[in-house]
């Protein structure tokens, strides 16, 4: 049972010692928060800096992400400028 | 035995990382707002609403009117809650209150109740805006609620908050949104004539298709179906709004422009008095230029919308939008825009004009069946990353007979030269100074009291506006 209980933690331990929490990007890093919603913990943007960081994200282009993840920032880019426009906006 | 523990250990190691290695995507709570501040000096701002046109309404176009000056302002906070990318719901809600307090319809009945702006605030004044569950099922994303939808005619049909399903198709370089929104339900609002719920009622029905022929080149068409068999004046329409419409950019140069056509009918109903047999024929035509200069960027715009020159035939010839219906519980605002042309006090634009009491002389695009021609100049310009101003001006006829009918009178409505200039204080914090005039033209000859020239029209407004 012992070695039961060494495996089950290590595994445990393994599988945790991934951090979970939001870290500064370098520049050659993905920004997992802004391109999948993993690691935002404690995260909470106004929505021109979230324009603005994902625009410099867009702006890493190929060397750091894929045609298929820069799509995503960019629907991403949009829909929080329509969000942007729709608290501007006017109408009852 | 040992066999079946080492398989428990393995297949507990197993679930226990494939858990944890890849983390659950995060639920989101997001919170977004605005908080916009005006302060007015104005004889045609008077702390109503963006009602559907004050075109003839010769009070707010004296000989000699006196300036209103007030302060409003206009909060909202919007909350999505976000499981996935795949999935979320949208709220957003509205606070409006005009210092001092006012005691409008949409607080309650006249004169029972306020808006939050009179001493010790507790006015009940919080307005849903928008309540929708939007969700992806590839390739269509879908959207249920009360929800935002501004048409591809630059909003010149229908562009408001409204109550609908509707789904955003994207295949290959193609989109298509399909919508039905229920405007009105006339058992809901207690009209009488429906014999039971869904029998009489206002709905839009929406295709608006796009095709990226490229990057730069995109083109449209739409068609939109106004069945509107309320049974009230105004009703018993099945009204269908037919467009092209496409955009493109050359270098610097950015062009937009639609082509519409409406066709339908009204059919007798003796019961309403008004519903009698009509048909529609109303168009309208839209070409827009931007190109970049200097520090910012070069507009100019032209709005054509067909107008009605007898309104007791059979035959309405003039531009139909959707509008909100009287006696419905609505606050009568106007739910048309149109923003490109830079107007202040000319023409309804949501953009610099978005808070709760805009007049405009041009409230709906149809003019009130005048139809309308409206060309624009303006340029908006980034002098510093914090410091902007844009101007513009605008050119206004009606395109069928103006209110005058003393002679001289002509078509043409007025001249505006509006101009706003701003800075950023913050990130999210801008202020910002309006100032509009409008010269009113021929078509206002004698309109006022005693058959003089109206005064014209002139706005100043402070503006502080927080968004994040």
């Amino acid at each position: 049972m012992k070695k039961v209980a060494v495996v089950m933690l290590a595994a445990f331990s393994m599988a945790v010692a991934a951090p979970a929490f939001a870290a500064e990007m370098t520049k050659e890093q993905k920004d997992q928060c802004l391109l999948a919603s993993k690691g935002c913990a404690g995260e909470a943007d106004s929505i021109q800096k979230k324009i603005k960081k994902l625009n410099a994200e867009i702006k890493k282009g190929g060397k750091v992400y894929s045609a298929d993840e820069i799509k995503k920032l960019e629907d991403k880019l949009k829909e929080a400028e329509g969000i942007l426009d729709n608290l501007l906006k006017g109408g009852s | 035995m040992k066999l079946n523990k080492k398989l428990v250990v393995l297949a507990a190691a197993g679930a226990l990382s494939a858990v944890t290695a890849f983390p659950a995507m995060a639920f989101e709570n997001e919170f977004h707002g605005l908080y916009k501040f005006k302060a007015i000096v104005s004889n045609l701002d008077n702390g109503g609403t963006a009602a559907n046109s004050t075109f003839s309404v010769p009070t707010l176009l004296k000989e000699k009117n006196q300036a209103n000056n007030y302060m409003e302002q206009r909060a909202r906070v919007m909350y999505i809650a976000k499981a996935s990318d795949d999935l979320k719901l949208v709220t957003h809600f509205e606070l409006d209150a005009r210092f001092g307090g006012t005691n409008g319809a949409k607080y309650g009945p006249v004169g029972t109740s306020t808006d939050a702006g009179s001493l010790d605030a507790d006015g009940v004044s919080l307005e849903t805006k928008q309540v929708y569950l939007d969700f992806n099922l590839k390739p269509t994303n879908f959207k249920v609620g009360i929800l935002p939808y501004k048409d591809a005619l630059k909003g010149i049909f229908l562009d408001a908050d409204l109550a609908a399903i509707a789904t955003t198709t994207k295949v290959g370089n193609a989109t298509v949104v399909a919508a039905f929104t229920r405007v009105y339900d006339g058992n809901g609002l207690g009209l009488a004539g429906g014999t039971h719920v869904g029998d009489r009622n206002a709905d839009v029905f929406v295709l608006d298709t796009k095709y990226n022929l490229n990057k730069d080149v995109a083109l449209g068409l739409s068609y939109y179906l106004l069945a509107n068999y309320l049974p009230q004046a105004g009703g018993d329409i099945m009204l269908h709004t037919l467009s092209l419409n496409g955009e493109g950019k050359v270098g610097p140069l950015s062009l937009s422009g639609f082509a519409a056509t409406q066709m339908g009918t009204q059919k007798d109903n003796p019961a309403v008095a008004g519903n009698s047999k009509k048909q529609f024929h109303g168009y309208a035509l839209n070409a827009a230029a931007k190109v970049a200069i200097g520090p910012g960027a070069f507009r100019t715009a032209a709005l054509f919308t067909s107008g009605d020159g007898n309104a007791a035939d059979k035959s309405v010839n003039g531009w139909t939008p959707v509008k909100t219906v009287a006696g419905t519980g609505g606050s009568g605002s106007s739910v048309s825009t149109y923003n490109e042309g830079g107007m202040m006090l000319l023409v309804r634009n949501a953009v610099q004009n978005n808070t709760n009491t805009d007049r405009y002389i041009v409230g709906t695009t149809d003019n009130q069946g005048k139809g309308l021609f409206l060309y624009s100049l303006g340029y908006d310009a980034n002098i510093t990353p914090k410091f902007f101003t844009n101007a513009n001006v605008g050119f206004a006829w009606a395109a069928k007979n103006g209110i005058a009918t003393t002679n001289n009178a002509t078509n043409f409505m007025g001249t505006e030269i509006n101009v706003e200039t701003g800075y950023k204080l913050y990130d999210n914090l801008t202020t910002s100074v309006q100032a509009a005039y409008v010269v009113l033209g021929g078509a206002y000859k004698g309109v006022a009291a005693a058959a003089k020239d109206p005064e014209n029209p002139y706005t100043g407004r402070l503006v502080l506006t927080y968004a994040f």
